[in-house]
Formats: structure tokens, C-alpha cells, sequence
């Protein structure tokens, strides 16, 4: 369970206090339930994503994670173009404390990423949908219950994006996701409800179809 | 994936989080730092240790042979790693959030972590280049033999506070000011020269040492020379309170910003 009490957020700009991107924010989503946050750009919903996962703080208001959440996954930061996809596993694992367990779970990510010989090759040389997989992999070697995506899901080649579904899918009793996507069908693929996000406010639907169709309501015809 | 799911297990408490999350960073820069390409791993070691290695020799052929009754090879040697540990843990420092911001993706990693490992990771390579350096300049017949260990070594872990201190302010300092690291460098030049590092302060006249003095690099510098020997005649003036009040009072300052400034530190 998540709860959002009255959360606002505002950036430091190079003249002093920016905009309100988010407003006043408040929900509450339940255990095991998947939500879409849609909207168009610019209106929060990446900062929404952050501030959920725990790497932003917000200007006001607070967030409370009972439960296990994941970091943003999709975003570009977190690996090290210089080491292997395999030192960059492990030092994911590191730090999520599974010391012990290392062989493990970075079997468990190499035979989820499919990468081959280029898991033990630097980083740097991997392809936008190679690094994507990996990334994808290492975060599916941890049991969150609730996964955080920022357009996650829709890296990789077909096969990579179906194999990530079904694993989610399998995955559907323990854990849920919070998922921005411009894309509606890969919403409707792993959400139920559905948050809005609108002039710095959330609007929350408990369908999310609903949410989807304020949406686009309010886009110019 | 036909593997059940790892089982997990209890939340882990905040220390163990951060020690953790430590020991994880300092593996990665250390694997990042020497295998950068095929041979970083040598270069990493050589440059410090040539770079010592050429004053060395610079002096102790060409100039002089005693420094204050010690060995000039010695006192040179002391003297640059002592200096050296702090000017490269407060530099590393310092960067260290900037170049590792793409890890604050991860809740558990705070801008502190990465700026402790790096402290840490310094101290460790500037121990192995000092063992280096002390196994070359046995070769060569110079016996590294300090009198007192023990004092060498809290010279060298006072330098390293001085250098986490500094580091940890000029961070959380750039942060709100840009233009601070221009500061930095333009502070820390000199440092070279004015910390007694390559010329003997003690040679110096009184009044002009009283003022060089002020800079608590140097009494660091003269610590861990005096640590080498007993006989050693350090600059009369080398209060070994000075060097760790100027420590605590930084290191607690620089932690104290870290604390107040850490989400701003994170985001840019």
C-alpha cells in the first residue's frame, strides 16, 4: 500500500522557485493494484514516479511505502557504461543487501536478459534496447511489490516486451506496477485503475478506461 | 524463468543498509577505476608512485641529503604522500556526487555514501602507494623505518578527515554556487607549495612561518615527518591539536551541509 498525503512539488529553477508541477496530491493505492498514470508531457507524471519510488523528496506533503517498491525503472542513470552488465548486476545486488545470494540472482538476471557473451562485455558498447533488457532483467531479480516504470516496458524487441508481460502476468498475485505510458494498450496490458494528472492535480479513477477517456477529453480536437 | 522466487527476508536496519550500500560503491569505483581499459590498473598505481618517485630522486641526488636531520629522500616521500592524501580525498570528494549522480536512481544510495566510499577508497590507494614507494626506496637503500607508527598514522588519518571535511563542504558549496569549484582549484594550488611539501618551513624566518603555519596541511605534513623519526627537527610551531580541531570542525560542518542539502545535492 502507498499512501500520498498532500503532496506538492516545485523546482529550483536558475530564478529561484519554479511552478507547482504537482499541487496539493492525494491517493491512496492498495495492495497488488495497478495503476496507468497518463497525461501529457510535462504535466508531472515522471516527477509523480520519483517521488512515489523515494528519489525525490516532495517540496511538501508526504509519502508512505508500506511495502517494497522498486526504483524508477526506465531511467537512464543507475549503470556504468565502463564495467560489464555483470559487475553492474552486481553491484545492484550489493546494494539491496543480497550479498550472500549473488550467484543466484545474477543467473537469474542473465538468463532473463538473454544477452548473451555481451553480459560479461562493458556497457557502453551495448545497443538503447540492449541496455534496456539488462536493466529491465536486474530489476525483475528482486522481489518489490510494487515495480515503478517510466515507459519501461516498451524497450526491447518484441519477443523481450512479450517475455516481460508474462512475467508480470506470473507475477500478478504478489507484486503490482505504477506505470506512465503514453501508449494505451500497454496501459491496459497491466493496469486496472488509473490516475490523471492535470494542471498539477491527480484525479483518480478506479477504471482505467475512465482515465484515459478524461484524458482525452481534454485534448484539442 | 522456471526458478521460484528468492525468498526475502526481514527489512534490514539503516546501518546495515548503509554499510551495505558503502561496501557496494567502493567495489564498483575500485572496478571502474582499474579496469577501465587494459592496463588502468597499472596506471592507476604508477602515476602517484612515479610522480613521488621523480621528487625523490630530483632531490635527494641533486640537493641535498638531510632535511632537518632526516633523509631528504624520506622527508620527500612522507611529505608528498601526506599532502597528497588530502588534496586527492578532498578532490575526489568533492566530484564524487556529481559523478555518481546517475546512482541516486537507487532510494538507498544518498549523495553521503558516495562521498564516503570515495574518501575511503582514496585513503586505501594512497596505502598502497605507500607501500609501494617504501619497497622501491628499499631498493634503493633508503630504509623506511618510522620511529613512531603510530604517529605517522594519525598525521595521515588527521590529513584524511582535513581532506572528507574540506571535500564534503566544497560539495554541498557547489551545489548552491557553481562557481566554487574555481574557488577550489585556485585555493588548492598553492596548497602545494605553502604546505611545506617540497621546501623545509622551518628554514623559514619566524614571522613568515607563523603565517604558513595557520594552514593545517602543514602541521599534518610535519607530523608524519616527525613520525618517521624522533630526531627529525620539525617546524617548532607543529601542534598536532591544531590539525585535528581544524578536522572535527570541518568534517562536522561538511556533514552537517551534506545533511541539510542532501536532496538538493541529489537532484542537479
Amino acid at each position: 500500500m502507498i499512501i500520498a498525503r498532500n503532496i506538492s512539488k516545485r523546482y529550483r529553477t536558475a530564478h529561484g522557485a519554479g511552478r507547482w508541477v504537482l499541487e496539493n496530491v492525494s491517493f491512496t493505492i492498495p495492495p497488488k493494484l495497478s495503476v496507468g498514470i497518463v497525461g501529457s508531457n510535462g504535466a508531472g507524471k515522471s516527477t509523480l514516479l520519483r517521488i512515489l519510488a523515494g528519489v525525490d523528496k516532495p517540496t511538501r506533503g508526504e509519502v508512505d511505502r508500506q511495502c517494497r517498491v522498486s526504483w524508477p525503472l526506465g531511467f537512464g542513470g543507475g549503470l556504468q557504461g565502463t564495467l560489464t552488465g555483470r559487475q553492474n548486476s552486481k553491484f545492484v545486488c550489493r546494494i539491496h543487501g543480497h550479498e550472500d545470494d549473488i550467484p543466484e540472482r545474477l543467473a537469474r538476471i542473465e538468463e532473463f536478459a538473454a544477452l548473451g557473451k555481451a553480459f560479461n562485455e562493458p556497457i557502453r558498447t551495448y545497443s538503447t534496447g540492449m541496455t534496456a533488457r539488462l536493466r529491465f532483467a536486474i530489476s525483475l531479480a528482486f522481489d518489490f511489490d510494487v515495480y515503478i516504470s517510466d515507459e519501461a516496458t516498451s524497450a526491447g524487441d518484441a519477443s523481450f516486451r512479450q517475455r516481460a508481460a508474462d512475467e508480470f502476468k506470473r507475477r500478478a498475485n504478489e507484486a503490482s506496477v505504477i506505470m506512465v505510458s503514453h501508449d494505451a494498450s500497454t496501459l491496459r496490458r497491466f493496469c486496472t485503475a488509473g490516475l490523471y494528472i492535470h494542471g498539477g492535480k491527480a484525479h483518480w479513477f478506479d477504471n482505467l478506461d475512465d482515465a484515459l477517456r478524461a484524458y482525452k477529453d481534454t485534448l484539442p480536437r | 524463468m522456471g526458478r521460484s522466487v528468492i525468498a526475502s527476508r526481514a527489512p534490514r536496519s539503516h546501518l546495515a543498509v548503509t554499510l551495505g550500500v558503502w561496501r557496494a560503491l567502493i567495489l564498483r569505483e575500485a572496478e571502474a577505476k582499474l579496469f577501465a581499459s587494459r592496463v588502468s590498473w597499472i596506471w592507476v598505481l604508477a602515476e602517484p608512485v612515479l610522480h613521488v618517485t621523480y621528487l625523490m630522486v630530483m632531490y635527494s641526488v641533486i640537493r641535498v641529503r638531510k632535511v632537518g636531520d632526516l633523509d631528504t629522500a624520506m622527508w620527500v616521500m612522507v611529505g608528498l604522500q601526506a599532502y597528497f592524501l588530502f588534496r586527492k580525498t578532498a578532490d575526489g570528494v568533492s566530484t564524487s556526487a556529481d559523478s555518481n549522480s546517475a546512482l541516486f536512481a537507487y532510494r538507498q544510495v544518498k549523495p553521503i555514501d558516495t562521498l564516503i566510499s570515495r574518501a575511503l577508497l582514496e585513503a586505501t590507494m594512497s596505502l598502497v602507494t605507500t607501500m609501494l614507494l617504501a619497497g622501491l626506496a628499499a631498493l634503493w637503500g633508503h630504509e623506511f623505518k618510522p620511529d613512531n607508527p603510530l604517529s605517522l598514522l594519525g598525521a595521515m588519518a588527521g590529513l584524511w578527515a582535513l581532506g572528507l571535511g574540506f571535500g564534503m563542504i566544497i560539495s554541498a558549496a557547489t551545489t548552491l554556487v557553481r562557481e566554487v569549484r574555481l574557488l577550489l582549484s585556485v585555493v588548492l594550488r598553492p596548497m602545494y607549495l605553502i604546505s611545506g611539501v617540497i621546501f623545509p618551513i622551518a628554514s623559514l624566518a619566524r614571522p613568515v612561518r607563523e603565517i604558513l603555519m595557520l594552514n593545517p596541511v602543514a602541521h599534518g605534513v610535519e607530523m608524519a615527518r616527525m613520525g618517521l623519526s624522533s630526531s627529525y627537527q620539525a617546524v617548532p610551531e607543529t601542534d598536532p591539536t591544531y590539525l585535528f580541531m581544524f578536522a572535527g570542525v570541518l568534517v562536522f560542518i561538511g556533514l552537517a551541509l551534506q545533511l541539510r542539502f542532501a536532496f538538493q545535492i541529489a537532484e542537479r
